[in-house]
């Protein structure tokens, strides 16, 4: 069981590492969110796991904590990658295509 | 191993901080503050392990609240203010 | 009923959170969720239905892609490809609820390459940032898939029945 619970907190925090890594090396504002967001979420739950298997008395509060993480997580991003879109002075990198453009511009300030 | 951990951890928050204090628009740092929020809940919680108490985990539940009403009220104001 | 659900999800969660079920956390978590459940009366689209066996296989198919999420961002850490093509996807769905659509828009930033960006309601339609947009009928085509799993496993009965129908539709065509 030690050997379970220390292989999950360590690749649990590896994961988090690999999200702060990618959010220093990407390009662009949206390859970060990509990065932190899926990384990070995918890391805290390997280290809640870890903490629920070990602790006796706290297993609900971590529960809960990821479990708020998990639901909030991709609200977040959604809601900062909204902003990004609209706001001006913010750069970002779309190559190929993009649908939202014209939908912008029908709703005017949507 | 929760000293390896808590190194890792340390890195990625030091990744993070970095982006906080360099990402050229508003937006990569309230990105960059959301995953610092993780990363301290990660801390804790690997804290937990090492104690075996579970004095802070009220501090973990708390701090994933904060960080997402952070972000959130950030995301705001990147909307309003522009980048 | 659907109130009373919700006000008794509240009082797990406040009782997990004083980690302790003694009389005097129930009863004040009561107190509590019911207050919030009356004053914060918000829940607009209809009942919830849970189906176990398809719920299961939602919640496998979101872990698989979780996990390989993060190893495609793992990888494109250790191997950097600087010449990305990034884009805006739009894809219509076919809405049947706004719990379902939520769920999607939720789970969908956490499948590898996508990240939703807008959604609109009146065709319901989710506008979804992809890394790699070189497929379009790929990605368009990943999240149909995810929606069709949610709406099996959450969906009301008269979606699901629709969905039966395309299949048979799209059965016979061939």
């Amino acid at each position: 069981m030690d050997a379970v619970v220390a292989i999950l907190t360590i690749t649990g925090a590896t994961f988090i590492l690999l999200a702060g890594i990618g959010a220093v090396r990407f390009p662009d504002v949206y390859a970060r969110m990509h990065a932190a967001t899926k990384a990070s979420t995918l890391g805290i739950a390997l280290v809640g796991l870890a903490t629920a298997i070990t602790l006796d008395g706290g297993r609900a509060k971590t529960l809960l904590a990821v479990a708020f993480i998990f639901v909030t997580a991709p609200s977040a991003a959604h809601l900062v990658g909204r902003a990004a879109y609209r706001a001006e002075g913010i750069e970002i990198d779309l190559a190929t295509r993009d649908d939202l453009a014209e939908l912008i511009d029908d709703q005017g300030d949507g | 191993m929760i000293t390896a951990a808590t190194i890792l951890l340390v890195a990625g928050g030091a990744c993070f901080l970095v982006r906080a204090l360099a990402g050229p628009s508003l937006a990569d740092r309230v990105i960059a503050i959301d995953g610092l929020v993780v990363t301290i809940v990660a801390a804790t919680l690997v804290n937990s392990i090492g104690t075996g108490t579970t004095w802070f985990l009220d501090v973990a539940v708390v701090a994933a609240f904060v960080g997402f009403v952070g972000t959130t009220a950030g995301a705001r104001f990147v909307e309003r203010r522009g980048g | 009923m659907m109130r009373a659900v919700r006000a008794a999800v509240l009082v797990i969660i406040w009782v997990g959170l004083w980690s302790d079920v003694s009389v005097a956390n129930v009863l004040s978590g009561l107190l509590l969720a019911g207050t919030i459940v009356l004053a914060f009366d918000t829940w607009h689209a209809g009942a919830v239905v849970i189906r176990p066996v398809h719920v299961a296989r939602f919640t496998l198919h979101f872990l698989y892609k979780l996990v390989q999420a993060s190893l495609v961002v793992a990888r494109t850490v250790v191997i950097p490809r600087h010449r990305v093509n990034t884009g805006i996807v739009a894809v219509p769905l076919r809405g049947c609820s706004d719990a379902v659509a939520t769920l999607v828009a939720d789970t969908i930033s956490l499948t590898p390459g996508t990240l939703t960006l807008e959604v609109r309601r009146d065709p319901l339609t989710l506008f979804i940032h992809a890394l790699d947009v070189r497929n379009v009928e790929q990605v368009q085509g990943d999240v149909r898939r995810l929606e069709v799993l949610a709406i099996k496993a959450f969906g009301p009965a008269s979606a699901v029945a629709e969905l039966e129908v395309d299949d048979m539709r799209s059965w016979r065509g061939r």
